[in-house]
């Protein structure tokens, strides 16, 4: 075999390496390339799509007060706000399933116009408050609690002003205080013994850096009773259009006083009808706790909800699932919340 | 020895080794994906302008500009950071863009990630009216 022969044998198995090794490499490239670029559209394409429902108020612009209108048009937006990134109080409310009220997964969907998108939503309040019963001490009229009290922001300690009103049956009281700079305060509550039944403390805590940073907790207790019963149990409360909606689940059960709190203020709720009570329009920049007290045959119960009922969790579950996910602080009656947006297109 | 002195065909495996770098290098050419960075960018700059906006959405920005209230701006703005797995610096310049604040404004040390600016203009409530330019800038810490 000539020289020649070996040569060109030699060079043409190299170039065939050369060209397979090249081929797989620039597959293995492309493909990455490729599908980081759709990744990239994608993102963006849902991004855009997350700020249109944050930021625009949908249609009908009140879409979210009536309980009886579906949104044309999905949009989460307070319509004629001036405030930077505010939402509607209803339409947050809406979004809730615990309201009578709420849309279904399918309304969201029909109104977002997009048939190959899942969408989820999750609401939470800036700062968390975490209360335990520290301890309690029974005298001969009346029992003091010790509440402990830690306020945090994605775990770390937050100074805040408190603000805490305790209810039970046929009793109302309030007491301010701080915490100090690890975030914890303790807080002495007196219950009189004549008050027995479910009891909650509601407690408020502004951030002392902003006073827009408002959150809340309603820690619920059994005085001088049994375990205290579930928030609902009796009761379901739907708050729409600063109106307060009842609905029972029992027969049996009398309602004796209805509340609304606020950071600075409480008020007693006026009755419409034998189901409805009105929420009073406060200025102030603090969500609303709205408390009804009552009996069901013997036991008294301490039912509350919130105005606007955040937190919240809405639409498609992306539990496992990978998604793209927004979030945004935003302001719903003057107060900041966090909202996260989570949308999947119909390829994940 | 005629096998030896025989090379003629030593030239091909040469244009082959050419060939082979040609090709290698022409995967050099295919972009690298700066654009996903660049979309990134544009979701923490968003981030930084809806921050500096929420933040002056009741005056709060400017009231804490001119009480100097440096450690409430850097909570406040802390506070405000949908993650907290997010670097910030701010910088609060006067009209004339000189640096007021003399103290650092941010989440800790400096970090070598990339980094994105939004600057805002914001004025102050009182009838002074004055001017600043607020400038934050975000890096995502990964």
């Amino acid at each position: 075999m000539p020289t020649i022969s070996i040569d060109t044998f030699f060079a043409c198995s190299l170039m065939v390496a050369v060209v397979m090794a090249a081929a797989a490499l620039s597959t293995q490239i492309l493909t990455a390339h490729m599908t980081d670029t759709k990744d990239l559209n994608e993102n963006d394409y849902l991004r855009a799509l997350s700020e249109y429902i944050v930021f625009n108020t949908g249609t009908p612009a009140n879409w979210g007060s009536s309980n009886s209108v579906l949104p044309v048009i999905f949009g989460l937006a307070k319509s004629g706000s001036l405030v930077p990134n505010e939402l509607d109080i209803d339409k947050i409310c809406r979004l809730n399933y615990q309201n009578a009220f709420s849309l279904t997964y399918p309304n969201i969907l029909d109104s977002v116009k997009l048939t190959d998108v899942g969408l989820g939503f999750s609401m939470s309040q800036i700062m968390d408050i975490s209360t335990i019963l520290y301890s309690n001490t029974t005298l001969e009229d009346s029992t003091t609690y010790t509440f402990r009290i830690y306020v945090n922001q994605d775990g770390a300690p937050v100074t805040a002003s408190l603000h805490c009103y305790i209810v039970a049956s046929n009793f109302l009281s309030d007491i301010y205080n701080n915490t100090s700079t690890d975030g914890v305060s303790y807080v002495d509550i007196e219950i009189p013994n004549a008050s027995n039944g479910t009891a909650s403390l509601v407690v408020f805590a502004r951030a002392l850096h902003d006073a827009r940073m408002t959150a809340y907790e309603v820690y619920s207790f059994n005085h001088l009773s049994a375990e205290p019963t579930a928030s609902n149990a009796f009761l379901n409360l739907n708050p729409l259009n600063y109106i307060l909606w009842l609905s029972s689940n029992s027969s049996s059960v009398i309602i004796e006083r209805a509340y609304a709190f606020s950071y600075k203020y409480q008020f007693n709720l006026a009755p419409l009808s034998n189901s409805t009570y009105e929420i009073p329009a406060i200025a102030e920049k603090s969500p609303i706790i709205l408390v009804i007290t009552g009996s069901n045959d013997s036991s008294s119960f301490v039912n509350w909800t919130a105005y606007p009922q955040i937190p919240l969790d809405a639409g498609a579950n992306f539990t496992d699932s990978e998604c793209h996910a927004f979030s945004y602080v935003v302001s719903v009656n003057g107060n900041l919340y966090k909202l996260t947006v989570r949308l999947a297109g119909a390829n994940q | 020895m005629k096998f030896l002195a025989d090379n003629r065909g030593q030239i091909r495996v040469i244009e082959a080794f050419f060939a082979s770098v040609l090709l290698l290098s022409s995967l050099m050419l295919i972009p690298s994906d700066h654009r996903m960075e660049n979309s990134n960018d544009e979701t923490l700059r968003n981030v930084a302008q809806r921050t500096l906006i929420t933040l002056d959405g009741d005056g709060t920005l400017s009231r804490l500009i001119e009480n100097q209230s440096w450690a409430t701006l850097r909570k406040c703005v802390q506070s405000l950071l949908p993650s907290p797995a997010t670097w910030f610096n701010l910088t609060i310049l006067d009209e004339n863009m000189n640096p007021l604040n003399l103290v650092q404004i941010c989440s800790g040390t400096s970090i070598s990630g990339n980094m994105v600016a939004a600057e805002y203009v914001c004025a102050s409530s009182d009838i002074s009216f004055n001017v600043y330019v607020v400038r934050l800038q975000l890096s995502s810490v990964s």
